[in-house]
């Protein structure tokens, strides 16, 4: 189905903020897996994402963890007024208190030159849950969107100044989505120029795709030069990654259907039309490049710049086996064309006395959806973060590090929103055009222990 | 001459004129009447100089003395003043109207022929006069000089019967100005130009004009009494518009053309015997009795019928005729004579809302039960939501048997249906699954006009008045349709009716008494008082538009 489809692009393009650094909505869609100062170029195996040979310059055994709570919101106004009520639409709202956890560590084993990491963590994902009756509900209800992923990561230090490493990545996908599909262009075909009238919640389908986990594969590489103390220069790529789902759609009958119930059951039509489909999310490649910069003992600075390559990787597709409907049968909705965005940042740490250290973090990250594909639930924002950090040094084994950031979201006006192309005949869709306004906070906490 | 309205006349559905149930008939009764102004003279003589077509007369003289009987076959044509100031009526206490206007290019041709010869029917009754030309006696012509003078004539009309007759003084002023010629007897024709034999003659012709003019009028109010079959006002309403089907979509309302066919439901309309016929300065009113009957109502009526003839129901709509012209037909209406507007219209129709009503009714129930609505579910979804075509269709019957009831509102009718039940069900090959039941309450509003195409008494609806409310009748059941379902309903309902009404507007209920080819009928306005619906209309000479 084509909200599904949009509902799998939104949790691709909330998967895409992830890459670029703007965490909204959901646990996991965050720009910094594993905190807020994570980096391609620092240390440890809280960084094993942003760059696997983050690993290599580490010694013995480390444990990282991290914990934010990740709070936003989004107001959706549409445009237009609600044929209903020939008033204006009420605005369609989400609040998200979403926590993120993190945790990984990594060990020596006794070698020199090689280093192993486990970390799971979750890099992106979107959840939302829209008023039931709101203007959205064609996009989407409810839904959710998580992938969880594993990732194992070696790292090959041959000299003091490189270190070089790989990951594997595991990730368990979970899907699950509600909306309406408006049925109203089934009956404007039975009763041909008569006036029926759009999104009336007699001609509503709620549609309901239960909770499915997939499988998705992929790896990530990375390279860390430290020529000195004050520098240090990492390079990273993470290869795209699908999760194909495989899950039944169930559209209810609309409730205005129920005088042509006997007319459908003798059509073969069950009250409930099950179709059996795959959804599949991908995620593009993504480059990391990141420069440390230590002029003096007391102050560190980094600077990052990302780029996902999302051009070259459609928003999510659905592919229809078995339908109850034929229209449906074997139909195909591909993906709406995404665009490539990246994020520029720095984190920008102040050793105030010895075990104590506080820092900015801020950041410009740039949508990843372009006009004609935004909907309420495929949203991309411009974003700029700016954040705080304290980190405290308890021993030469246990930091503890306590984080905040705000994101000014740039409000989008969607006036030339349209659908991606399909053949399906089912249904039509409203546009995502109208405006779209968001805000986040993120709060959280890393303890990293060295053993 | 001739001339041709296209008018709505009033009529009081006597009820039952059934003899073995007269109660049942007076619960059936309605008034209907007809109010002609003075304007109509000046119309009438408008209509009467636009034909070229004489008035026939062939009569009959079997009181000759000593001459016996003589058939007369005249022609008699002249124009009639058209100056309001040269036309007039007044009133009578004795129930008759005097008509004084002028006469210009008077002209009478005629034969006359020995005896009197009518032709014989098939059942033996005696037909129209025949005349022979063996037996012809003379021929004579009577004509007005080329002078363009006038002859000022007076007639006493009575209206009830339609009989006119000029006064003494018109006659002799005919008798001075107009000239007589005998064809055979030439020799007698200064003879009978003497003024006194001349005045005879005059009179005598008088009589026969008075005659002739008294049926031609009877003609156009189709002689007072008849009877119809308002199936074939259907049939012709039908034929003409298609409305046998509309479709939109897989939504189609057929009319099962077989049960239209036989459609047997009689108009029978007769004047009142009792208070049918009133003057005042205001017009004529002419107050009918009118009946309307299936074959049902026809058989229990015990209408005498012909041995030769089949039991059917064209055969009993004969029967009626016949029993309307006796004695035994004398059960009128309860009536209450309408306070009547000023008006300067020519003439005007007066009907109840309950006679509409009734008429609706029998329409309805004789008519409208036979539509049939059905929604071709399978091959509409073909395609959408099934894959193989299947035989499978939505069908919607009209559960009730009340029928559409008209509301008689302020210079408005609304049509409205209130308590009607749809039902729903699903037609597969011959078995119907009902599905469920839902109450309607329409509104619409209406005009009630006369149709030129088919000279009917039409009634006209407005498409952008429609509105609905639908109700379910779950009963015991659990309840099937919320509230936006029914809504939704109801819009598309409202969607599906406005475009039919707009397609197929007209409704037409019957023809009135008043029919003529060479007007037309214009509805002026539109009067409701005291339940009842007063409609004017203006004669506009000329052939009639259809």
């Amino acid at each position: 189905m084509r909200w599904s489809s949009e509902l799998l692009k939104a949790g691709w393009w909330l998967g895409a903020a992830f890459f670029i650094y703007h965490p909204i909505f959901s646990q996991g869609v965050s720009t910094t897996v594993g905190g807020l100062t994570t980096t391609p170029t620092r240390v440890g195996p809280s960084s094993v994402f942003w760059n696997p040979a983050s690993l290599g310059p580490t010694f013995g055994t480390i444990i990282d963890t991290n914990i934010s709570l990740v709070g936003g919101w989004l107001i959706y106004d549409r445009e237009g007024t609600n044929p209903q009520t020939n008033q204006e639409f009420d605005s369609s709202q989400i609040r998200v208190l979403a926590p993120n956890p993190y945790l990984s560590f990594s060990s020596d084993f006794g070698l020199s030159q090689w280093r192993f990491g486990y970390s799971t963590y979750f890099p992106t994902g979107g959840f939302a849950s829209y008023p039931t009756k709101g203007s959205q509900r064609y996009e989407l209800i409810r839904g959710l969107y998580i992938p969880w992923n594993q990732q194992l990561t070696v790292a090959y230090s041959p000299h003091s100044d490189w270190s070089f490493g790989a990951g594997f990545i595991y990730s368990l996908g979970f899907f699950k989505a509600e909306f309406d599909i408006d049925m109203a262009k089934v009956l404007s075909k039975i009763t041909e120029g008569a006036q029926v009238p759009k999104e009336s919640a007699s001609l509503n389908s709620r549609s309901r795709i239960p909770l499915s986990t997939a499988h998705g594969f992929t790896g990530n590489f990375g390279i860390l030069y430290r020529p000195n103390v004050q520098w240090s220069l990492g390079l990273s790529m993470v290869l795209p990654m699908q999760h194909v789902f495989s899950q039944r759609l169930e559209m209810q009958r609309p409730s205005g259907f129920k005088t042509l119930e006997t007319g459908l059951a003798s059509l073969g039509l069950e009250e409930q039309f099950n179709h059996q489909a795959t959804f599949k999310f991908r995620m593009p490649f993504l480059f990391n490049l990141g420069i440390r910069f230590q002029p003096y003992g007391y102050y560190t600075g980094e600077y990052y710049g990302r780029y996902a390559l999302s051009s070259q990787t459609p928003f999510a597709s659905v592919k229809f086996k078995g339908s109850s409907l034929a229209a449906l049968e074997d139909a195909l909705i591909p993906g709406a064309k995404a665009e490539d965005s990246y994020s520029l940042g720095t984190v920008q740490t102040f050793d105030l006395w010895r075990p104590v250290q506080a820092g900015l973090v801020g950041g410009y990250s740039s949508s990843g959806v372009p006009e004609q594909s935004v909907s309420p639930a495929r949203i991309g924002f411009n974003i700029f973060t700016l954040g705080v950090f304290a980190r405290y040094k308890f021993n030469s084994h246990l930091k503890l590090t306590g984080e905040y950031a705000h994101s000014f979201i740039q409000t989008r006006v969607i006036k030339n929103a349209v659908d991606p192309k399909s053949s399906i005949s089912l249904y039509d869709k409203p546009s995502g055009n109208g405006e779209y306004r968001a805000g986040m906070d993120r709060a959280g906490i890393s303890l990293s222990y060295e053993f | 001459m001739n001339f041709n309205y296209r008018n709505s006349i009033g009529i009081a559905v006597v009820c039952m004129l059934c003899i073995s149930s007269a109660s049942a008939a007076a619960t059936n009764q309605f008034s209907l009447g007809i109010v002609i102004r003075q304007g109509v003279l000046k119309k009438l003589a408008q209509i009467v100089n636009s034909t070229a077509e004489p008035l026939n007369l062939r009569y009959c003289m079997s009181s000759v003395p000593q001459l016996g009987k003589w058939t007369v076959d005249a022609e008699f044509s002249g124009q009639l003043s058209n100056s309001d100031s040269n036309s007039n009526w007044t009133s009578t206490n004795n129930g008759a109207v005097l008509l004084e206007t002028q006469l210009q290019n008077l002209s009478i041709k005629g034969t006359l022929y020995r005896g009197c010869d009518y032709e014989t029917l098939r059942d033996g009754s005696t037909g129209d006069l025949v005349i022979s030309p063996e037996r012809r006696f003379t021929g004579f012509e009577v004509k007005q000089p080329d002078d363009n003078s006038s002859i000022p004539i007076s007639v006493w009309f009575d209206p009830a019967n339609f009989l006119a007759k000029a006064n003494y003084i018109s006659v002799v002023a005919a008798a001075s100005i107009a000239q007589i010629k005998v064809e055979d007897l030439r020799v007698f024709s200064s003879a009978l130009n003497g003024e006194d034999l001349k005045i005879s003659i005059f009179t005598w012709l008088s009589e026969l004009g008075g005659r002739a003019f008294g049926i031609w009028l009877k003609e156009q109010f189709r002689g007072m009494s008849y009877v119809e079959n308002l199936g074939d006002l259907l049939r012709e309403h039908r034929n003409r518009s298609e409305l046998v089907q509309f479709e939109q979509g897989a939504l189609k309302i057929t009319h099962s053309k077989g049960i239209l066919d036989q459609l047997e439901l009689a108009l029978a309309v007769y004047p009142r015997r009792l208070n049918s016929l009133f003057l005042s300065p205001k017009g004529i009113e002419l107050y009918f009795n009118a009946l309307i009957l299936n074959h049902e109502d026809l058989n229990q009526m015990n209408l005498p019928l012909s041995n030769d003839r089949s039991d059917n129901f064209q055969t009993r709509v004969s029967a009626l005729k016949q029993w309307l012209g006796s004695d035994l037909a004398t059960e009128d209406t309860t009536f209450t004579r309408p306070q009547l507007p000023e008006n300067q219209s020519d003439f005007s129709m007066f009907m109840t809302e309950p006679l509409v009503n009734h008429i609706m009714d029998r329409l309805y129930r004789e008519d409208l039960l036979s539509f049939r609505t059905t929604v071709d579910l399978g091959e509409s979804t073909q395609g959408l939501l099934i894959k193989e075509l299947a035989d499978v269709k939505m069908r919607l019957d009209l559960g009730s048997r009340r029928a559409p009831h008209l509301k008689f509102q302020a210079d408005r009718l609304n049509l409205q249906v209130s308590d009607y039940i749809l039902s729903l069900g699903t037609e597969i090959e011959d078995r119907i699954i009902p599905a469920t039941h839902i109450q309607c309450s329409v509104n619409l509003a209406a005009d009630l006009t006369f149709d030129s195409a088919t000279r009917s008494i039409t009634l006209v609806m407005d498409p952008n008045s429609f509105s609905i409310n639908l109700q379910e009748l779950h009963g015991n059941r659990k309840q099937k349709l919320e509230k936006e379902d029914l809504k939704l309903l109801e819009g598309l309902a409202k969607s599906f009716w406005e475009k039919y009404f707009q397609s197929y507007p007209k409704l037409a209920l019957f023809r009135p008494v008043f029919q003529t080819d060479r007007a037309t009928i214009r509805p002026l306005d539109l009067k409701v008082q005291d339940g009842m619906i007063l409609m004017d209309f203006e004669i506009v000479p000329g052939a009639a538009s259809k």
